[in-house]
């Protein structure tokens, strides 16, 4: 390893410029990802990150581009290629793959690639992105492996490129083990291609400004964000704040609970008492749970803190080893968003009461994910997902936003794309009335989503929905929002964590919650109140 | 008889005047805009100048107009009340919209309100599929029902946007047709006219803005015209669109959203004229004012345009917090960084400049207003590059004391820094921020922005362009003569242009060609057509381009395709088109994968002007400066200063320099040289430029 003693000194000028021109090529890099990917999933949903690391593996800045589950769990989760791979020996044109489910963002679909950085033949650092592709194998993107190895093709941390040259041998396995192997190499080779396009930018940026790397650089950063995120923590009271709720999960309900324990300037995030992990794949990491705990927590007490190792040093979690919060080997995680998604809404409910004019109602949380695969009339085989949100919790001071996702930060897909790319036919998409909580300030709402496929053989819905036995709560008097709901032709089903093999002519409609309402409802603006009639967001019975 | 040209330029504040005489000689004019109608500073304003230039109405050959009037009616939501039909089972697409936050970190964000309330947002009985096929007819008996609600509910102005009808235009065609029958008093408008393109909210979203505008529209301009003509005026009217090139008013009046931009955009075009003029291939225009600075590129004497486009965006500039349009507009790209633009220690303890900005009242510190915060302005004042006598041409003192007060207390005492280094910070910084969006501007458009030059305007350009060059590595700099009209004068050097679009999704190994042919055929002849109409019917000229990209990609790439027939056989060199436009965009193509097609386009122009430009002999080499001070550079230097109107063609001077004029101050960098070329526009040189040899005018005409 190259000599990492700090040797340039800058002043606050500086150091912002620096930063600054960091965070541009980051974003030229997800930028140049989301326009050359050939999935909808990064394209329009932007389920992707890219970040810039430091020589041992800390994350120094990030694109503003992306979702958090992505992000968050790239920064902390690149380090692992680096125990496992003899970064001694990597060359220019070296570059790493992998998908460890239990170590950075949760399933086998997500792929991290790493590219180490040479500068004047020096190893100086990494950029890497995460990136959900469109398929893995196995059981692919659905509630029902029942382990890892039923899930599809697992990477292991090794090469993908080795001095230029593409291990040929690595992408016949892929192509040989996915469904959809056009897209999927295609969007490798996108996440490869961004990160020269950084590499090429960061070079330049270090030849301006004389620096011999980024190891500098990168510590000034990371100190100035861990001192202004310990600063945010130091300004909570001190104490011990506790929060469980349920999820549906699969073959019986979830309990997830947290203790948040602020002392000083550190907050740690303690998960015992939630359930022990499930025989369906909703069972998320470790890694992927403290990413959108990081993410709620930073939000809500430091939104300018920029998101770098800096600011997760201060914050940590822990959950009992084979909890459906820290999953580990073999457990199934495909589906991991669900509960992943929950996990941060328990810790924002904990903080309500010392954060009351801060901290919004539950909303939906989970995205719903509609998945489905099967084969067109033509007969060639398609794999296609969209995220879908339901209403978000309402806030201290303004209602929820309608069908918008938090905590995740993906993206709906246009109908006329998803119609265009895959036989599916949308029949409905709507906000669905009702569905926000009543408050002083209402829930957001949810949709009703109901679709088929143009098809002549029998296709596949894996359900992976959340919120049917338990609905997203008010805070302060608010109420709470409707449940989501889950029909087949018109029959509602019971298990919404399931792989349906459905008929050609069958039908699918998706009830998405709305959000909980905030503050008593007796407060609520009567000039709200009939804005919502008149607009029909409520229709009065 | 000496015939008039005239652009017309309605900004906010200022009512531009540019004249062009068959002779070859320029008139500018400015007068305060007026409100609440815009048209009376117009015609006032036009009388003024057509009085004391002594001229006839009939003299007038041309006008070419540009506001901000649509984009202003828009933010301001001052339109017509309007109502939406879309599919039954999609009512709320317009407020769905991308169902995510634009920031990430804020719990307290808003998305764009729709322009239309949910209770005026009606869906009737029809659908079509993906191929452009009907899957449910479209139900008339209920359009008419609700055509009628709509009238009851006073309802100005309905838009009609249905799934995929920009492969298939025939159910809102209809609708249109049903609403001309029994509801005339409705204006109307159809996405498959107004944006037949691909992604269902961005299309409802244009149409509705369309719309939305269309009846202030028609008034404003049938109010001017009617105006014009009773002064005698005998000429063609003409407008500005957001995309290059001007249309009619019958145009303007049914397409508004395509004038959203008409102002600005000229700016842009002048810098284009002057690529052409010049032999400047590429150019960089930048345009930086009170609150926001704007950027956009010129290749090869032509615009970048976009059809991806966001009115108001929230105050932060932030891409996704404004409402989409797509219709074609000349890209700009614009942050909150500006004079007024205020500079603090953030909780990491770092100076941070904007977003938030010092009004007009009170203002920079240094305007004394009673102003506390450091602004860009007080930066650049205490840095010696504005002279606080001569501000607005000496209307408005600055006070320097104040300026530094400001910066030390907010600022550099907080960092520990001396006042001139935190000033130094503050003009790098806002500096920093323009470059980096710049930059990444042209990283999206596949462009290397150190191969640009810099073409300079708006108030405070001028004083910041030159570090802006430093930091992006660009080598050349123009400060265009009568900077502070440039967008009215753009008007002038535009052609008369209309562009069309057809959605056609298809992968190009079983296109059509037939079909394609039949879309590229109607437009071009409509194109012919509205042309004819507008007295032109010679030196035509059609530029085809398609959208295409890879099978499985959801963002497409423009390429250019060639004209004639096509068929089979023009597969290969648009291929080649294709692959090439891929490599400059994103370093490497693909060689294996199936290319789709979507969109097609035509713009069918006129010829460009004829503008003869009166053009000066060379003057002097050296010229006196009219005083000098002290001016910081990363250090400080005794600086000349010079009086623009005494520079005259042949000039040499060394930076480091100020030139001062009325509207703006053109700040020198000791790293560039300055000269004035034969239309007396200052241009400014690197001394010594990287990886070469430069020779720049300056020095061939001393080698004579």
């Amino acid at each position: 390893m190259a000599n990492t003693k700090k040797q340039e000194v800058f002043d606050p000028i500086q150091l912002e410029v620096i930063w600054n021109r960091l965070v541009t090529l980051l974003e030229e890099q997800a930028k140049t990802l989301i326009r050359t990917s050939f999935t909808s999933i990064l394209s329009d949903a932007n389920d992707l990150s890219a970040g810039l690391f430091n020589q041992a593996g800390d994350m120094i800045a990030q694109a503003n581009t992306g979702t958090p589950g992505h992000i968050n769990s790239m920064a902390t989760g690149v380090r692992h290629f680096l125990k496992n791979v003899d970064t001694t020996k990597l060359k220019d044109g070296d570059v790493l793959i992998g998908n460890n489910p239990y170590e950075i963002s949760g399933h086998l679909l997500d792929v991290t690639i790493v590219t180490p950085v040479f500068y004047k033949e020096s190893l100086i650092g990494y950029f890497a992105s995460t990136c959900h592709v469109s398929d893995v194998g196995g059981r692919g993107f659905s509630p029902e492996g029942e382990s890892i190895y039923e899930e599809g093709l697992h990477l292991p941390y090794m090469k993908m490129y080795e001095r230029g040259v593409v291990n040929e041998t690595l992408l016949t396995l892929i192509r040989a083990n996915v469904r959809a192997p056009y897209q999927v190499i295609g969007d490798l080779r996108a996440q490869v291609v961004a990160q020269e396009v950084a590499i090429s930018r960061l070079r330049e940026t270090l030849e301006e400004f004389g620096l011999r790397d980024v190891e500098a650089i990168g510590e000034e950063i990371i100190a100035i964000s861990e001192k202004a995120m310990r600063k945010a923590i130091e300004e909570l009271p001190d104490g011990t704040y506790e929060n469980e709720l349920y999820s549906d999960g699969a073959e019986k309900p979830i309990l997830l609970k947290c203790k948040l324990i602020v002392k000083g300037d550190t907050v740690h995030v303690d998960f015992d008492g939630t359930s022990d992990g499930s025989k369906k794949a909703i069972n998320v990491c470790l890694n992927y749970t403290l990413a959108y705990v990081n993410y709620v927590l930073k939000a809500t007490i430091a939104p300018d803190v920029p998101s770098n190792e800096g600011s997760f040093r201060p914050v940590s979690v822990s959950a009992p080893e084979g909890s459906v919060l820290n999953a580990v080997h073999p457990m199934p995680t495909a589906s991991r968003h669900i509960i992943g998604h929950l996990a941060p809404v328990c810790v924002l409910g904990a903080l309500q009461p010392v954060l009351p004019d801060k901290i919004p109602a539950e909303g939906a949380a989970a995205i719903f994910a509609m998945q489905v695969h099967g084969v067109d009339r033509a007969g060639e085989s398609f794999s296609n997902v969209v995220f879908n949100a339901g209403g978000a919790g309402a806030r201290p001071g303004k209602d929820g936003l309608n069908a918008t996702t938090f905590p995740s930060g993906v993206k709906g897909t246009p109908i006329e794309i998803i119609e265009n790319t895959s036989p599916i036919l949308v029949y409905e998409k709507e906000l669905r009335e009702n569905s926000g909580g009543d408050g002083e300030f209402r829930g957001g709402l949810g949709q009703t989503i109901t679709f088929g496929v143009r098809t002549d053989q029998p296709f596949h819905v894996p359900l992976m929905f959340e919120r049917t036995r338990y609905a997203p709560l008010g805070y302060e008097g608010g109420l709470e929002g409707e449940k989501a709901r889950v029909f087949i032709n018109d029959q509602e089903v019971e298990e919404t964590k399931k792989l349906y093999t459905l008929n050609p002519d069958d039908t699918v409609t998706l009830q998405l919650p709305g959000g909980g309402g905030f503050g008593d409802p007796a407060k609520r603006n009567a000039e709200a109140r009939a804005s919502d009639v008149e607009n029909g967001y409520v229709i009065r019975s | 008889m000496v015939t008039i040209r005239a652009g017309v330029d309605i900004g906010g504040t200022f009512t531009d005047f540019v004249f062009l005489t068959s002779d070859g000689k320029r008139f500018f004019g400015k007068t305060l805009t007026t409100y609440p109608d815009p048209s009376e500073g117009f015609i006032n304003g036009l009388q003024e100048n057509m009085e004391k230039h002594g001229w006839r109405y009939d003299q007038l050959e041309s006008i070419i107009h540009g506001t901000t009037l649509v984009v202003n009616a828009l933010i301001e939501r001052k339109g017509a009340k309007t109502g939406l039909i879309t599919t039954k089972g999609f009512r709320d697409q317009l407020e769905i919209a991308t169902e995510s936050r634009y920031d990430l970190y804020d719990l307290m964000v808003d998305n764009p309100k729709p322009l239309v309330p949910r209770a005026l947002r009606k869906t009737v009985t029809e659908r079509l599929t993906s191929d452009g096929s009907v899957l449910t007819k479209l139900d008339e008996q209920e359009v008419e029902e609700t055509l009628k609600q709509f009238v009851n509910e006073g309802v100005e102005a309905v838009a009609v946007c249905f799934l995929h009808s920009y492969r298939n235009d025939l159910h809102e065609k209809k609708v249109k047709e049903i609403a001309e029958r029994i509801a005339p008093q409705l204006h109307v408008s159809i996405s498959s006219e107004v944006s037949p393109e691909i992604r269902e909210y961005q299309r409802s979203s244009t149409t509705v803005a369309n719309v939305f505008v269309k009846p202030l529209v028609e008034r404003y301009l049938g109010s001017l015209e009617r105006a014009l003509v009773e002064k005698g005026f005998k000429g063609t009217f003409l407008m500005m669109l957001s995309g290059g090139g001007t249309c009619t008013l019958e145009t303007a009046a049914k397409f508004p959203i395509r004038i959203l931009e008409s102002g600005p955009v000229g700016g842009t075009i002048s810098g284009a004229h002057y690529s052409k003029q010049a032999k400047e291939n590429s150019l960089i225009v930048f345009d930086m004012g009170g609150t926001t600075a704007k950027a956009s590129l010129v290749d090869e004497g032509v615009p970048l345009t976009t059809t991806e486009f966001e009115v108001g965006r929230a105050d932060r500039f932030m891409k996704g917090s404004g409402m989409p349009v797509k219709v074609p507009v000349v890209e700009m790209i614009e942050i909150g960084a500006g004079g007024g633009s205020i500079a603090h220690v953030n909780r990491l303890g770092l100076l941070k400049v904007g977003p938030e900005s010092a009004s007009s009242k009170p203002g920079p510190a240094s305007y004394n207003l009673g102003g506390l915060e450091p602004t860009v302005t007080d930066a650049d004042l205490v840095l010696g590059y504005l002279n606080p006598d001569y501000f607005l041409g000496g209307e408005m003192n600055l006070s320097v004391d104040k300026a530094k007060e400001a910066i030390r207390k907010k600022v550099a005492e907080r960092l520990g820094m001396s006042t001139i280094e935190v000033a130094w910070g503050i003009h790098q910084l806002v500096n920093e921020n323009m470059a980096s969006a710049a930059r990444i501007h042209a990283v999206e458009k596949g462009k290397d922005v150190r191969k640009y030059g810099l073409f300079a305007s708006g108030g405070a350009g001028p004083v910041h362009v030159g570090n802006v060059a430093e930091i992006l590595g660009v080598d050349t700099i123009v400060h265009p003569v009568g900077a502070g009209v440039n967008s009215a004068f753009g008007f002038l050097t535009s052609p008369l242009a209309f562009d069309f679009v057809r959605s056609f999704y298809s992968r190009l190994d079983d296109l059509d060609w037939a079909h394609v042919m039949r879309l590229l055929n109607e437009m071009e002849a409509e194109g012919y057509e509205l042309l004819k109409r507008a007295g032109v019917s010679e030196q035509i000229s059609i530029v085809r381009k398609a959208e295409m990209k890879y099978k499985g990609q959801t963002h497409e790439i423009t390429v250019s395709i060639p004209n004639g027939t096509l068929t089979e056989a023009s597969k290969g060199d648009i291929v080649n088109n294709f692959k090439q436009a891929y490599r400059e965009l994103y370093a490497e193509a693909n060689e294996d994968m199936v290319i789709e097609t979507l969109n097609w386009r035509v713009v069918v122009e006129g010829p460009d002007p004829e503008l003869t430009l009166e053009q000066a002999e060379g003057g002097d080499v050296f010229v006196e400066p009219k005083s000098t001070r002290h001016v910081y550079f990363d250090g400080w230097f005794e600086t000349n200063v010079y009086e623009r109107n005494d520079l005259n063609p042949g000039v040499d001077i060394d930076g480091p320099a100020i030139i001062e004029e009325r509207e703006s101050t053109l700040v020198v960098p000791p790293s560039f040289r300055v000269s004035v070329d034969q239309f007396y526009n200052v241009k400014l040189h690197r001394k010594t430029a990287k990886g070469g040899v430069f020779v720049g005018e300056h020095e061939k005409a001393r080698s004579v």
